[in-house]
């Protein structure tokens, strides 16, 4: 079925318009039968969300909240891949097709979020989020997630450096700065960024004399002593 | 442009030469049993490598990708020394790099280690596999030289800390989905449509790639003409076909030709590796096209297509 979606820019644009003109029906009244479960789970994960009446939707919280869900649900009952996840054309088909409604809630009529802007697609976005914090398990990647903002997710996605992510080195950085977290020094995640990105140009961290976990440690120890 | 001042020594083809290095690699799959299949590499003419085995039945998504082969050093100690690349305590590593933007990941896998004491004509076996649910698009992998282990005596002018890579032995620009550098063709169904259009999504023609998601010629297989295109058999079909390419690249074209980085793409300037810029500027430099005046595109590009059309290269 992945393999086989075929969903242009084109088309895109042309559903976005259908949307546009009646934004409070987006609900989508015909998927394909095997996106349904997929549906299924996520729009009950977003009424569990607002359980607590104190939730906002335009929070951190929320995502979070949808984009482990949605990670975990494409992991175990849809063998989603990185090979997909590359493809703008799956986030394009599942923003438009099959989660129109919850896109349009969380955002309005931004067609960034939607298609237009393969950096800023939201669903497309949450899961690169989760992939790159990925401790093992739903629970741990909770764990060291839980006390972020929603700017941490904008340094970690939208600093995919040249090239591409480097898996591994994101996974590091997230898994650490839950232990600096707390420390007093102002805006870290995003000064550790910058000099990760600094370093990238003559380094790679798989390679250095003790591996990723030393050439993180460092970068938070330039910062913190 | 960004220009980088070297603290330290790198890689260079005197030190190549002195290395003496000899390398053989191939690209490889596996079948479910585990058993290796070599295949065949197709160069084009932006030199990525297109990947095929003898009945053109194997698919990346499906089996996943594997190099393999042999460094073999001729004279590894050279490397070392107090004027050499590295010190004589310090170590060298070889890594394969690779780097796919369309998958939005990269990543390095160390290899093997020298030193000074690496006896000379050392033969390094190497092998990786992609496994298929990694990557998509294409991907750069290259063979590079890192510092491993620093020397403890650095000296002025050597790299001093380790992860840094000193140089490049060879790199290949594999192709694993699509055909490579033709043009972003894209079928689509649709009963109410022309037969058909052109899309336009950049918005940095020199940094994005030439790609259907930025710039898509779509083809309607709901028309009524669609098969001619797709499959031109008469002269008729043909005159279509040469109408239709024709008509979508002078879009293109005329598109790229209002925006501010023309001057650029024309000169070959700032352009990135595959962006829609450097293959833009092929044309350019390659074919006798007359960008003058929207008039005259349009006859050089019939008379060019045409012309082709009868030689057989269309």
């Amino acid at each position: 079925m992945w393999e086989n979606l075929i969903y242009t820019k084109a088309q895109a644009k042309v559903k976005y318009q259908q949307i546009e003109a009646e934004p409070e029906g987006s609900a989508p009244s015909n998927i394909k039968p095997f996106f349904k479960l997929l549906r299924e789970v996520i729009m009950k994960e977003k009424n569990n969300f607002f359980i607590d009446n104190s939730q906002k939707i335009n929070s951190y919280s929320f995502d979070l909240h949808m984009g482990l869900n949605l990670y975990c649900v494409l992991k175990e009952k849809y063998a989603f891949t990185e090979r997909l996840a590359a493809q703008d054309e799956v986030w394009r088909y599942l923003s438009l097709e099959i989660f129109p409604d919850l896109v349009y809630d969380r955002h309005g009529l931004k067609d960034q979020r939607f298609y237009k802007d393969p950096r800023r697609i939201w669903l497309k976005t949450i899961w690169w989020y989760i992939h790159l914090s990925w401790q093992g398990a739903a629970e741990e990647t909770f764990d060291v997630l839980k006390e972020n903002s929603a700017d941490v997710i904008m340094q970690l996605v939208d600093r995919s450096g040249s090239g591409g992510y480097r898996v591994d080195l994101a996974r590091e950085i997230m898994r650490q700065y839950k232990i600096y977290n707390d420390s007093s020094i102002p805006q870290l995640f995003r000064r550790i960024s910058k000099l990760n990105t600094a370093r990238l140009n003559m380094t790679e961290p798989n390679l250095v004399e003790g591996g990723i976990e030393r050439y993180v440690e460092d970068l938070y120890s330039y910062f913190l002593n | 442009m960004a220009n980088r001042i070297s603290m330290n020594k790198f890689f260079d083809e005197a030190m190549e030469e002195l290395l003496n290095v000899n390398l053989n690699f191939d690209f490889f799959y596996k079948e479910v049993d585990g058993s290796k299949y070599i295949l065949d590499q197709i160069v084009d003419h932006e030199f990525k490598i297109l990947l095929k085995n003898e009945d053109d039945s194997w698919d990346y998504a499906e089996k996943g990708l594997g190099i393999s082969g042999n460094i073999i050093l001729g004279n590894p100690s050279s490397l070392f020394g107090p004027t050499q690349l590295v010190a004589m305590d310090a170590e060298l590593g070889f890594a394969f790099e690779w780097m796919s933007k369309q998958s939005s990941q990269r990543g390095v896998i160390p290899l093997a280690a020298i030193t000074s004491t690496t006896p000379n004509n050392v033969v390094i076996p190497v092998d990786h596999y992609f496994p298929k649910d990694k990557l998509f698009g294409e991907v750069y992998i290259s063979l590079i030289l890192y510092l491993k282990k620093a020397s403890r005596n650095s000296v002025r002018g050597q790299a001093g800390y380790t992860g840094i890579i000193l140089g490049e032995l060879v790199e290949w620009n594999v192709i694993l989905d699509g055909a490579g550098s033709t043009f972003p063709i894209v079928i689509v169904d649709e009963p109410e449509a022309p037969l058909w259009y052109v899309d336009f999504n950049y918005s940095e023609p020199l940094i994005e790639p030439f790609d259907k998601e930025y710039i898509a010629i779509y083809l309607n297989k709901a028309h009524v003409a669609f098969s001619a295109i797709k499959t031109p058999k008469t002269k008729f079909d043909q005159s279509l076909y040469v109408e239709f390419l024709s008509g979508a690249l002078q879009i293109i074209l005329q598109n790229l030709i209002e925006t501010t980085d023309w001057q650029d793409i024309k000169e070959g300037k700032n352009c990135e590796e595959g962006s829609i810029g450097e293959v833009m500027h092929y044309f350019l430099t390659t074919f006798n096209w007359d960008f003058d005046a929207p008039e005259r595109l349009a006859v050089s590009l019939r008379k060019d297509l045409e012309s082709r059309l009868k030689s057989g290269e269309l």
